[in-house]
């Protein structure tokens, strides 16, 4: 068995594994099944844990395909956490933002949709209260 | 092994950040099939709908409209051009524009253009009133079929309830 560390182990993580399955079950099924305050934020904290892990892994994958050790440094993981936190505050507070999200999201979804629209997004800053679930990545990243 | 779970992980994680929902489902959502336009050469067709929206306990909301048209038959070739207006005590504002080109050929969606603001001005609660006109001008004869579709939607998550209705005049 090879000592080698495996890239993008973060996500095989439990706590990253459940908030994928949390994001995915809340989007497509809970939040229509009963709309409310928990499902509201839910999403947004799992989102905030699992995404700041799953730029990690991108990072690590991409090392590890480039023939370099598959171990991202601290200053990517820090790097992956302020920019899913500021990005994620900044679609909540500012118009710019949230208009290049919906644009841009539209953008990745467009060969699903097979038309190039913005996805709808309702700026909440009362979602900001979300943001500490970034730091998580900081916790299980930890060696 | 775990490099495979891993890489599984990962895309299964790309897939979910690209497919995520963005917003809570609406809370209400009407569709209204336009009346129809057959127009003649030079011809324009103007419609005003209005839309009503009231929901419960009051708050924080927002609404989408949205319009889609189809043409339905065409003779020769037609360039249609669509546009979606705020109708307001001094006027009408356009707010979305597009035009196509439609043939005999042609089929499915001409347009899709949506107001994400409709109600940004109605934040207050209670009942509110929104006219829009759709305005539909071609150069050539065509038929079109269209229908608008308003939304609201929940900006508290608080899971209030809320109805729609829309008229044309």
């Amino acid at each position: 068995m090879s000592d080698e560390p495996v890239p993008g182990r973060a996500l095989l993580h439990p706590v990253a594994l459940s908030c994928l399955g949390l994001m995915v079950l809340n989007d497509q099924v809970l939040k229509w099944a009963c709309p409310g305050v928990l499902t509201g934020k839910l999403s947004d904290v799992a989102g905030l844990v699992f995404f700041p892990l799953l730029l990690v892994s991108v990072w690590e994958w991409s090392a590890w395909l480039a023939g370099r050790p598959p171990h991202a440094p601290r200053a990517v993981v820090w790097g992956a956490v302020v920019f899913t936190a500021s990005g994620f505050a900044a679609i909540q507070v500012s118009e710019v933002a949230a208009w290049a999200w919906t644009w841009g999201l539209g953008l990745l979804q467009a060969p699903i949709r097979g038309t190039w629209q913005p996805v709808v997004h309702t700026m909440d800053p009362t979602d900001l209260i979300a943001l500490p679930a970034a730091g998580v990545a900081l916790i299980l990243t930890r060696e | 092994m775990r490099r495979l779970f891993s890489a599984t992980a990962l895309l299964a994680g790309v897939v979910a950040s690209i497919a995520t929902s963005t917003t809570n489902p609406p809370t209400s959502s009407v569709q209204l099939p336009g009346p129809g336009a057959d127009l003649d050469a030079l011809g324009i067709q103007r419609t005003v709908v209005d839309v009503f929206a009231t929901q419960s306990p009051s708050g924080s909301f927002a609404g989408a409209v949205m319009v889609s048209a189809d043409a339905t038959s065409v003779f020769g070739e037609a360039t249609v051009t669509a546009s979606l207006r705020v109708v307001d005590a001094f006027g009408s504002t356009e707010i979305a524009r597009d035009t196509a080109v439609a043939s005999p050929g042609t089929d499915g969606d001409l347009f899709l253009f949506d107001d994400l603001d409709a109600f940004a001005g109605c934040a207050s609660g209670a009942t509110c009133e929104q006219a829009f006109e759709v305005v539909f001008e071609t150069t050539g004869e065509v038929a079109i079929d269209w229908e608008l579709t308003a939304e609201l939607y929940d900006l508290d998550d608080i899971g209030r309830t809320s109805t729609l209705e829309v008229s044309t005049r």
